[in-house]
């Protein structure tokens, strides 16, 4: 009875993935343009980079990949006026490289500028003896915890060359909104998991040692001054979760967080990159088997998600 | 006659979904699914019908959820009844919630969740709730609280901010002058401290695709998020089949490196079985006739 039951539960999965397929030939409308106007706008934008299933790719590539996309997302958010990114990866690719991000991100891509210095804030370097899990502990007051995100700020583009050769007042005057975004600042928070969970521990450890702090209740506010602060990861309104590997554009995967900060996620809309298909199985020689950058059609349709969700903020 | 025809097709339609269900259940199941039941307002807007009476169609269609979880073998359901937020609907409403969270949930214990063994937990800040409401979640918590074969978490009033305060408050005190960790937090959070399993999957009904302050700290690692458009009253067995598909091909795929071929091996040898198997009796069958 168990075998037969079995058999029919894998004759079930072999029709489930016929239906799936057939589901992925289905055609999703084109989503709008970047100019389009939408009813609203993230202020705050995550893109999550996922790597998973894609064990045999080398860090280098999936880094590559990492960065391609982030520098595609800069230049989207620039165009629409998005001023605030955060990205992430699980495993801290980009915060450990993150000289490489900042280097890809220093040179906009629409205004090449051979001059232009980006100014990158680093995160306070911790004293020696700064809070860890792998580490013996020593006593480090909340202000100076180490909250593991860096902050890179792009700064705005300026005017392009030919711009500010005569009829420079006429041409700032008939500038379209698109063009004025292009030169707005950008600030990039640059997390991965050790930026969420292991911080809240490390900030219970802190009040746990602080002998002054034991007597006073711990209060939702004092945890999101320290996670959502100056120095922390402010909540993001929205969330594109994309995965670079090839393996996930194959079969149709559900929607995780890889250890996302999950303080910060309490509102957040989430966008879920999810088209897949079997045309991109490696026999039928229609794809390669290299890491896939995010690109501007997924952005765009998150975009669109976006405008159309509904708030209601408990209501 | 037209009666009688659709309880016939009634009946086909609930023995295949029980039979789906029960070869469903063969396979890996979850052992914790959440539900953010969204959409009972919308709902009751759509059919012109009043809030409350939505909401009382989201009551019945929770008892349906957890009966096919029940079916399906999956230990722990935790479902966000109500938030800390909510308390800034219209006073109607938050009423008609309190009166139906005082008589429903305690019903629904005595009728069939003490009965399949399944433990109650309450979990939120129960002192904000009106004191009949308090006193009825504690009697549905003392019936069951010896239940060991299934849990349910009806969280009410609740936020994921509160409870990772809370369990990072219990951290502090426990660990006075020493080191705290993650793991630490993770023991005191409410589902923890109810006996649930680690969570597997979250669904949200009524399309709404964020987590409005639930399960955060459960759900940002290997946890399943679905956003599925159905309102809450009308969800069913056939919104969670696809769901329970995924997560068991997600399980599998996980197993496929540790013994890939051996696995595809076997699946193949069980189809190729079953089809000679249909076919020996169909020919069996009309060699009799």
């Amino acid at each position: 009875m168990l075998f037969l039951l079995r058999s029919l539960l894998h004759v079930l999965h072999f029709f489930y993935y016929l239906l799936t397929l057939i589901a992925s030939w289905k055609s999703r409308p084109q989503p709008h343009e970047l100019s389009y106007p939408r009813k609203q706008l993230p202020r705050h934008l995550a893109l999550l980079l996922a790597s998973d299933g894609d064990e045999s790719t080398s860090g280098d590539v999936t880094l590559e990949c990492f960065l391609e996309s982030i520098q595609r997302t800069v230049g989207w958010c620039r165009e629409v006026g998005i001023r605030k990114l955060t990205v992430y990866d699980r495993e801290g690719f980009l915060s450990t490289n993150i000289e490489q991000v900042s280097q890809r991100l220093s040179v906009p891509a629409q205004l090449p500028q051979e001059d232009e210095i980006s100014e990158i804030e680093y995160p306070l370097t911790p004293p020696p003896s700064d809070v860890s899990d792998s580490r013996p502990l020593s006593p480090v007051n909340l202000s100076s915890l180490d909250l593991d995100v860096s902050i890179l700020e792009i700064p705005a583009a300026p005017p392009s060359k030919q711009e500010s050769i005569g009829g420079v007042k006429h041409r700032r005057k008939t500038l379209l909104s698109s063009e004025k975004h292009n030169t707005d600042e950008i600030t990039i928070h640059v997390v991965s998991r050790s930026s969420g969970k292991p911080v809240v521990a490390r900030a219970a450890h802190v009040m746990a040692n602080d002998q002054k702090r034991q007597q006073r209740r711990v209060a939702i506010q004092d945890l999101n001054a320290i996670l959502e602060g100056d120095r922390g990861l402010p909540s993001p309104d929205f969330m594109i979760v994309y995965n670079t590997s090839p393996s996930s554009h194959r079969r149709k995967r559900p929607l995780e967080l890889y250890g996302f900060p999950p303080w910060q996620i309490t509102l957040t809309e989430f966008h879920y990159c999810n088209e897949y298909s079997p045309l991109s199985w490696p026999w039928a020689g229609l794809s390669s088997r290299k890491p896939e950058p995010l690109n501007e059609i997924n952005f765009r349709r998150g975009l669109d998600e976006f405008s159309e969700a509904q708030m209601r903020f408990g209501k | 006659m037209a009666d009688l025809l659709n309880s016939a097709y009634d009946l086909v339609l609930s023995t295949f979904r029980w039979g789906v269900i029960k070869v469903l259940a063969i396979g890996p199941v979850p052992q914790h699914i959440a539900f953010i039941m969204d959409g009972n307002r919308r709902y009751a807007r759509q059919r012109s019908m009043a809030i409350k009476e939505g909401h009382t169609n989201g009551f019945q269609a929770l008892e349906k959820v957890v009966d096919v979880c029940l079916k399906l073998g999956v230990k722990c359901v935790t479902v966000f009844a109500f938030s800390i937020e909510n308390f800034k609907r219209s006073e109607e409403e938050v009423a008609a919630l309190m009166e139906l969270a005082e008589t429903k949930l305690l019903d629904f214990t005595k009728a069939t969740l003490h009965r399949d063994g399944v433990r109650v937990n309450v979990l939120g800040r129960m002192e904000m709730l009106p004191e009949s409401v308090q006193k009825s979640f504690r009697i549905s918590q003392e019936m069951t609280k010896d239940n060991f074969k299934h849990v349910l978490n009806f969280c009410m009033p609740y936020t994921s901010q509160d409870e990772i305060t809370t369990a990072v408050q219990s951290a502090v005190q426990e660990k006075v002058c020493a080191r705290v960790t993650e793991g630490d937090i993770e023991r005191y959070l409410m589902t923890t401290l109810g006996g649930s399993p680690p969570l597997n999957i979250l669904i949200r009904s009524g399309g709404a695709k964020r987590l409005s302050d639930f399960l955060m700290w459960q759900a940002s690692e290997n946890v399943q998020l679905h956003f599925i458009p159905t309102y809450w009253p009308d969800i069913g067995f056939w919104d969670l089949f696809p769901i329970i598909m995924d997560y068991q091909t997600k399980v599998w795929s996980r197993q496929e490196g540790k013994c890939g071929s051996k696995r595809w091996a076997s699946v193949g040898f069980e189809c190729v079985a079953l089809i000679v198997i249909v076919t020996l009796f169909a020919s069996l069958t009309r060699w009799r006739i």
